[in-house]
């Protein structure tokens, strides 16, 4: 999986520091099992496309649905020019042909 | 798609919309009057007028300007009065269509602004206006509809406050007009701004302002009108004086065309399509212990159902929407700013999903169930 794009978020009112990545390739159960290695994973299966969060406690939160190829990084409200580059390679750790 | 932001922009539009405006590509779009009279009876200008007066009971539809939406109307009507030295008393679920050009001119000095408050669903009570106006008001300026919680002030009685304190009364029906009745005639408005792109189903870009007769404003732009070139300052007649420029005529034809299907279809029956579906969201979730209702069950337009999930931030309940259940709301602040504390709501605002004459009951089922689900996410606040 690759980051093909990052864009803030302006105007976003769950955190002021939000970021979306454009991915590579849709979504799989698979890849948000990957990102669940990062912290806790809330999973909710029973929704019409599965939505997901992973908090990474004291971190950053991740959110996304199944399918798309946008994920939303929370990042913490007081941290200027966070550093996302060891996301960036954890997500591109995950072999999207396997 | 499920599409609840009509309160933002209404989709679909009617399918005589869409003709219409597709057909409007097929000639060109200026009028054709210069040889002969045979068209002036088909002239769309002047038939939106017609229309739009035959919707708001106005008069003489030669008092209708068009501009390109309620922000340039209400601009042109607060910056074209007189009110320098005056107060302007507004609301606190005025738009910021409303607070900013006031707040500009109140910073330039020029005016003082009164905010009168509201109730806990976005409705101002009358007798407040009344006890805000001063001896120095010129002005009153009122939401007639809260875009945020679909609250419907009473303007007919506004307009006696205002009018026995030899104030302009201007009104703001960006969400009302197309949604509830309004009668200009009767309710004695001076100034009426409309936008054509909600439930008027309209194009974005095209709007209104009504002016009564014996009202006279600053225009906000001068320049070619297409006739009576020969003059060298802006021609004095009505709607002229108002509209330099090229028109937007593919906004008019859309607008003349959403203006057709209302008269058609029929208000009363728009209204009661919508009030059906506000009923339904009332029923289901209205004593959901997880969500917070801040839109009224009374003085309502039943367009706009503003909640709140207990303890989750808007934006994530109108994400979740989205990406989940491909469901469109609108979540924030809405552009009104003043609202939120009488709301009881904190900085992050509300969701609001508004419904159209279009939406379907299987469609605000389903709204209904995605939102029941959602409040199953671990609260976060």
């Amino acid at each position: 999986m690759k980051v093909v794009k990052q864009k803030k978020v302006d105007d976003c009112f769950e955190s002021s520091n939000t970021v979306d990545f454009l991915l590579s390739s849709p979504i799989t159960k698979e890849f948000v099992e990957h990102l669940g290695k990062l912290g806790k994973l809330l999973l909710f299966e029973e929704f019409d496309i599965p939505y997901f969060k992973v908090i990474v406690k004291g971190e950053y939160t991740i959110k996304g649905s199944f399918g798309r190829k946008t994920i939303r990084i929370l990042l913490p409200e007081d941290v200027e020019n966070y550093s996302l580059e060891p996301l960036v390679q954890h997500i591109e750790h995950f072999k999207t042909e396997r | 798609m499920i599409y609840l932001n009509n309160a933002a922009t209404s989709f679909p539009k009617p399918k005589e919309v869409q003709d219409a405006v597709i057909a409007s590509f097929s000639g060109p779009l200026v009028h054709s009057s210069r040889t002969g009279l045979e068209h002036e009876d088909d002239d769309i200008v002047y038939l939106c007028r017609t229309r739009l007066a035959d919707l708001f009971n106005i008069e003489d539809p030669l008092q209708i300007v068009f501009t390109s939406g309620s922000t340039e109307a209400l601009n042109l009507a607060i910056k074209g009065l007189p009110l320098n030295g005056s107060n302007v008393v507004i609301t606190a679920i005025e738009h910021n269509s409303v607070i900013r050009p006031l707040k500009t001119l109140e910073k330039e000095g020029k005016i003082s602004v009164t905010v009168v408050e509201c109730d806990r669903n976005g409705y101002v009570y009358p007798e407040q206006i009344a006890q805000a106006i001063r001896d120095d008001t010129r002005a009153v300026v009122v939401n007639h509809c809260s875009n945020v919680t679909g609250a419907v002030l009473d303007i007919a009685e506004i307009s006696k406050i205002a009018h026995s304190a030899g104030a302009y009364f201007i009104v703001d029906a960006s969400q009302s007009a197309g949604a509830i009745p309004i009668d200009c005639k009767s309710w004695d408005i001076d100034l009426l701004a409309f936008t054509g792109h909600k439930s008027l189903f309209g194009l974005q870009g095209i709007g209104g302002l009504y002016i009564k007769k014996g009202i006279e404003l600053k225009p906000l732009k001068v320049g070619g009108t297409g006739i009576l070139s020969e003059l060298l300052l802006q021609p004095e007649g009505m709607p002229i004086h108002y509209e330099a420029g090229t028109p937007n005529t593919p906004g008019i034809i859309s607008l003349y065309a959403g203006v057709q299907f209302i008269l058609q279809t029929g208000l009363d029956r728009i209204i009661e399509h919508k009030r059906k579906l506000y009923q339904i969201l009332f029923d289901e979730l209205g004593d959901n212990a997880d969500i917070e209702i801040y839109s009224p069950q009374n003085h309502t337009s039943y367009s706009n159902f503003c909640f709140n999930v207990k303890q989750m931030v808007p934006e994530e309940v109108g994400y979740v929407l989205e990406a989940s259940f491909d469901i469109w709301v609108r979540t924030g602040l809405h552009c009104a700013p003043l609202l939120l504390p009488y709301l009881g709501v904190d900085s992050w605002g509300t969701v609001r999903a508004s419904h159209s004459y279009f939406t379907t009951e299987e469609e605000i089922y389903k709204f209904i169930d995605a939102v029941k689900k959602i409040t199953q996410i671990p609260k976060r606040k």
